[in-house]
């Protein structure tokens, strides 16, 4: 079996509304290999939480995949195509928290408010996993305590509305791994939640993923957060990737202005600021997108000569960068690491 | 939940207390008694009555005492006897005209209930899930048609069309060889193949609003986050409407149950007198005409007892459908 438990191709989701076409996701790739992180950050409506439920090919209408691969390693060396799988069919409701789980933003409301934390959690258990009612309520009780919930047996009569935020998210997480998955999507899982619980989350999750040995993808807009977990690194801008490598390249020799203005606008202790710096101009509208480069109008490095319809460059050995001047921004590309 | 019972039938017998002294005075507000619209009919048909025996009726119903007291006379006898006090009207106990009547009441009622949730639920689920489909935009028409036409006139062309399709007499809630007859199985039979009719009709408009009301739920619902978690667990989507959004939109409904029965009475008011039912409706309508006093009084007690019981169902099942509702 090779490594790469999960891979992206050419991914187009839009959104067909009466006011015209949305490109939620306009040709994304990326993979993703067994038991490590994958970050993929960007701002609010950049495509990253609808490449997520593409994975899982739960878009909902009127959004639709319109074209692309998403081939998972699940058993063998054979991929299975999610993207072409009915939504509505066996196939895909057995892999979904099967093999690929998810948790989202907020944890508030992504528990039922009327169903118990027992009922939601083994409902999926017994979904996925040939176990009794007794089995799969033990089987809660122990994943309850591992993620460090106390009194797990007493939590499974309880109700969302009785947790605190922190408590919720690592209910879902729990939840989450109830089914041993290969890969677990977490949809910004600690943005909701207060500093000092996302840290702890963020350990958690570490720690979990080294005892079950899943890999995991890691939305975020935060890339202060993705240093913390993620081995590689998607940064997404309006449905495309801007730049893609491992974490170290992106935080030392980003490669695309958007990446770079990210990274100025994360505040630091080491380098007293007045202000911090922000991107400038706002996300465009998504129903009128930009011509060229889909950053220009926000980018300080814009050359009308040269920045027409950038294609996604490879500048490094796993180093892409969606930018036509990705040399000239970054001085720290030494000519060597270029393809010849 | 012992504490949460208790305190709530208290509250509700303080409700019907305040209740029963509001509607009393109500009913005595308008000028004059029954006696005198009594007499005024007795006069247009050119009797004369004399004048001892309209003073021996004003004292019978204790019409001459200050309202406390007549009040404080007609409670005493509801609580310690049950006994609603005379029709004046038709010379009887009220009891004896009530008892079949609010039966019957409650039968009409409940069927219809049973009418609009077993159509308005399960369309309102699907109108939501299918929203902007064709059935959605079919059943909206519909909808909308069926809280425009009123219903007294929905009631004359079921009757029309029952009587001239059919060949049934739609009248009433009996035929005419069973109105008067003792219950049997023949005579339940004979009410179930009336009943349709009211059912129909009262449950026309209230379906199409409660359809309304269950698409708009369901909308709020059904993109909610943990609709999604249940789709990402695996779930069918059948399983996952049923068991997530539908089970948190009904919810607006139990609590609603209350109100149901004085809905039906005072809403179909109108169907029920051009049907000829024999519910509360038209029996209320007619005492209140003649100021019938006790008549009405108990009618309006009555319906409000019902009221304070179903609310007080309703809030129980609440607090036991929905685990949100504290009860400390």
């Amino acid at each position: 079996m090779s490594d790469v438990l999960l891979e992206v191709n050419d991914l187009h989701v839009s959104f067909f509304l009466t006011e015209g076409i949305v490109r939620a996701v306009s040709g994304v790739s990326f993979q993703i290999e067994r038991g490590k992180t994958l970050g993929i950050v960007g701002e609010s409506g950049c495509g990253k939480s609808v490449t997520a439920r593409a994975i899982l090919n739960m878009v909902r209408p009127p959004g639709r995949i319109v074209s692309g691969e998403i081939n998972y390693y699940g058993q063998s060396d054979t991929p299975i195509d999610l993207a072409k799988l009915d939504p509505h069919g066996a196939e895909i409701r057995r892999i979904r928290w099967g093999e690929i789980s998810m948790i989202f933003q907020e944890p508030m409301t992504s528990l039922s408010p009327v169903h118990t934390i027992g009922n939601q959690m083994i409902e999926a258990i017994r979904l996925h996993m040939d176990m009794s009612k007794q089995d799969a309520a033990a089987h809660a009780v122990g994943l309850l305590a591992r993620v460090g919930l106390a009194q797990p047996e007493r939590l499974l009569t309880r109700y969302r509305h009785e947790l605190s935020g922190g408590m919720r998210q690592r209910v879902m997480i729990a939840m989450a791994l109830s089914c041993n998955p290969k890969l677990l999507i977490a949809d910004e899982p600690t943005t909701a939640v207060d500093v000092t619980t996302q840290a702890q989350i963020l350990n958690l999750m570490r720690d979990l993923q080294q005892e079950f040995g899943m890999a995991i993808i890691f939305i975020t807009h935060a890339l202060g957060v993705i240093a913390e977990v993620a081995d590689h690194v998607v940064v997404m801008y309006l449905g495309e990737e801007a730049e893609v490598a491992d974490v170290d390249t992106i935080y030392y020799k980003a490669a695309h202005p958007y990446t770079q203005a990210l990274l100025r606008s994360i505040p630091r202790h080491d380098i007293k600021l007045d202000r911090l710096e922000t991107i400038e101009g706002n996300v465009p509208d998504p129903m009128n997108m930009p011509d060229g480069c889909k950053f220009h109008p926000r980018c300080r490095h814009y050359d009308p000569g040269k920045c027409a319809n950038p294609a996604l460059l490879q500048i490094g050995e796993q180093h892409w960068s969606r930018c036509a001047r990705a040399h000239e921004i970054n001085p720290q590309l030494s000519r060597t690491e270029q393809p010849s | 939940m012992f504490q949460f019972l208790m305190r709530r039938s208290l509250a509700a017998l303080a409700t019907i207390w305040v209740i029963s002294i509001v509607s009393f005075v109500i009913i005595q507000l308008p000028p004059g008694d029954f006696l005198t619209t009594y007499m005024a009919n007795l006069r247009e048909m050119g009797e004369r009555v004399p004048e001892e025996q309209i003073a021996a009726m004003r004292e019978r119903y204790g019409l001459g005492e200050p309202m406390f007291v007549q009040y404080y006379k007609w409670m005493r006898g509801i609580i310690q006897d049950g006994d609603f006090g005379r029709s004046m009207e038709w010379g009887v106990p009220v009891s004896m005209l009530l008892w079949d009547r609010i039966g019957l009441t409650v039968m009409v009622g409940l069927s219809s209930i049973l009418f609009v949730w077993v159509v308005a639920i399960p369309v309102g689920v699907y109108s939501a899930t299918h929203q902007y489909s064709i059935l959605d935009y079919l059943f909206t028409f519909i909808g909308f048609l069926g809280l425009a036409i009123p219903n007294f006139l929905l009631a004359l062309v079921l009757m029309w069309i029952g009587w001239s399709v059919f060949g049934q007499n739609v009248g009433g809630l009996y035929s005419p060889e069973y109105s008067n007859a003792p219950w049997s199985i023949g005579k339940f039979i004979d009410l179930l193949s009336h009943l349709w009719i009211p059912m129909l009709i009262v449950g026309t408009s209230w379906t199409a609003g409660l359809i309304r009301t269950m698409r708009a739920n369901m909308l709020d619902e059904i993109n909610q986050p943990y609709v999604e978690t249940a789709r990402a667990k695996g779930l069918t989507e059948w399983r996952l409407v049923w068991k997530y959004p539908v089970r948190v939109a009904l919810n607006p409904f139990i609590s609603t149950v209350g109100y149901a029965l004085p809905q039906i009475v005072g809403g179909v008011l109108i169907t029920a007198v051009v049907l000829n039912l024999p519910t509360i409706g038209p029996l209320l309508l007619r005492a209140l005409l003649s100021q019938d006093m006790f008549m009405a009084g108990a009618i309006v007690m009555i319906l409000s007892i019902l009221t304070v019981i179903g609310t007080l169902i309703s809030d129980i099942l609440l607090a036991v459908f929905d685990p949100r509702i504290r009860l400390e």
